[in-house]
């Protein structure tokens, strides 16, 4: 049976990749819930608090961002990479987060989404080291976090803008909106390394660490393939 | 199965590499083709969402979609409902009724409405007593117990509410007095009935 584990990833590329799914599938039309969208829609001057809530809402509900941090950390041991790392990616989604809604950037959130989605399928595929393997060059992995940073920011800022902002105290929502996506990040994040830490004590780590990207790697083309396809029909 | 790097980050090999990429994307392939698009979009080209039952998904939603037929305009954040907007041709009336319920006793206050003309109101009692409430109506000719109950609330001491008569006749309120004491209503009522009477 450890045999068969080693020689078909596939097998258990395809349980955890349904698993994933389902989870993703859980909280399918992730945006925001149509009461939120209420608050949202109605509330002009700043509103600090409830602002902040809903960006760690966002986050903490957001499995497309969930992924693609599981990703980054997967290979990760030391709490020094996890904190340069996870901070690039803040800065990458804070700045075109606030960029994107100060200059009113009108993306298209269905492609945006669809490269989120493939962050996660570039992610997984860097873990496993498919890039020095297949071409044998190893891309810089800080850059490629800061800049799908970007894209995730990008996502941020047409689900903030989906929602007529008020201009009375957007900076100040906006920016409540942010610390709230940071919050929401790090107890998220906490609770990926908790899982992370204890699978990797577990002796069969090493055997299904590639299991685990590769069903990374289906959720991420799941979600790329389901928000594309979005595009082309909306 | 790994190879050991500098880092000691395991890297994996490249036909395994190559073979886990291909079945990842050939699975996301199914489950889209399969699961999320007939369920998410309707599209399904293999048939199976259909025979999963799950285009029914995408088909329950249509409804909603359809029955704002000519018009999408809708506040923002706001899933639209129904345009109900309806010429009325009635005399538009205001009443103001008051009944005195006495204990243990039910008495009723009725309208006549045409069907499609509106009625709001607003009742409450003098001194917040709580009674039973059925706001209702019957059709002209109506058979023994044929009524429906619009707003139907036990131990209330106000109410209000609006109607559109779905048919023509007598459309009302009914109070339950539960206490032993007599209650006095005030009930305010406007729209487009002909007729307004204490029964």
């Amino acid at each position: 049976m450890k045999l068969l584990h080693c020689r078909l990833p596939s097998l258990k590329a395809i349980l955890a990749g349904f698993l994933l799914l389902v989870i993703a599938g859980a909280a399918l039309a992730h945006g925001v819930s149509d009461s939120d969208k209420g608050f949202l829609a109605g509330a002009t001057g700043v509103h600090f608090l409830p602002y902040l809530y809903l960006g760690a809402k966002h986050m903490v509900t957001g499995y497309d961002h969930l992924l693609f941090l599981c990703g980054v950390i997967f290979f990760l041991y030391r709490m020094r990479d996890v904190g340069l790392y996870v901070t690039l990616f803040a800065l990458g989604h804070s700045t075109t987060l606030l960029l994107g809604v100060l200059n009113g950037w009108h993306m298209n959130a269905y492609l945006v989404d669809a490269i989120i989605g493939l962050s996660i399928v570039y992610r997984a595929f860097d873990n496993l080291g498919g890039f020095q393997t297949l071409l044998g060059v190893q891309p810089n992995k800080k850059a490629a976090v800061l800049i799908f940073g970007f894209f995730h920011g990008l996502g941020l800022a047409s689900k903030l803008q989906d929602f007529s902002l008020s201009q009375d105290g957007l900076i100040a929502n906006m920016i409540a909106f942010n610390v709230g996506v940071e919050i929401g990040q790090l107890l998220a994040l906490g609770m990926i390394l908790i899982a992370m830490r204890y699978w990797r004590s577990t002796s069969s780590f090493a055997r299904h660490a590639f299991t685990g990207n590769f069903a990374l790697m289906t959720a991420g083309f799941v979600l790329a393939g389901f928000q594309f396809t979005g595009f082309l029909v909306q | 199965m790994s190879q050991p790097t500098p880092s000691g980050v395991p890297v994996a090999p490249k036909k395994e590499l190559l073979r886990g990429t291909l079945i990842a994307a050939l699975l996301a392939g199914v489950l889209l083709a399969v699961a999320v698009l007939p369920a998410e979009y309707g599209i399904d080209p293999t048939g199976a969402g259909k025979a999963l039952g799950l285009t029914t998904l995408r088909t329950a939603s249509v409804p909603a979609a359809a029955a704002k037929p000519g018009s999408t305009v809708a506040a923002p954040g706001e899933v639209r409902a129904l345009t109900i907007a309806a010429r009325q041709s009635g005399v538009y009336r205001t009443d103001v009724r008051e009944v005195t319920l006495p204990p243990g006793r039910g008495l009723e206050v009725k309208t006549r409405l045409a069907k499609g003309a509106t009625l709001i109101f607003s009742w409450k009692t003098e001194n917040g007593e709580l009674v039973n409430h059925d706001f209702h109506g019957e059709p002209v000719n109506a058979r023994q117990d044929e009524f429906e109950s619009f707003i139907d609330e036990k131990a209330v001491s106000q109410s209000s509410g609006t109607l559109i008569a779905p048919f023509t006749g007598v459309h009302g309120w009914y109070w339950k007095n539960t206490t032993a004491v007599p209650v006095k209503i005030t009930l305010q009522a406007s729209g487009f009935y002909t007729d307004i009477f204490n029964k």
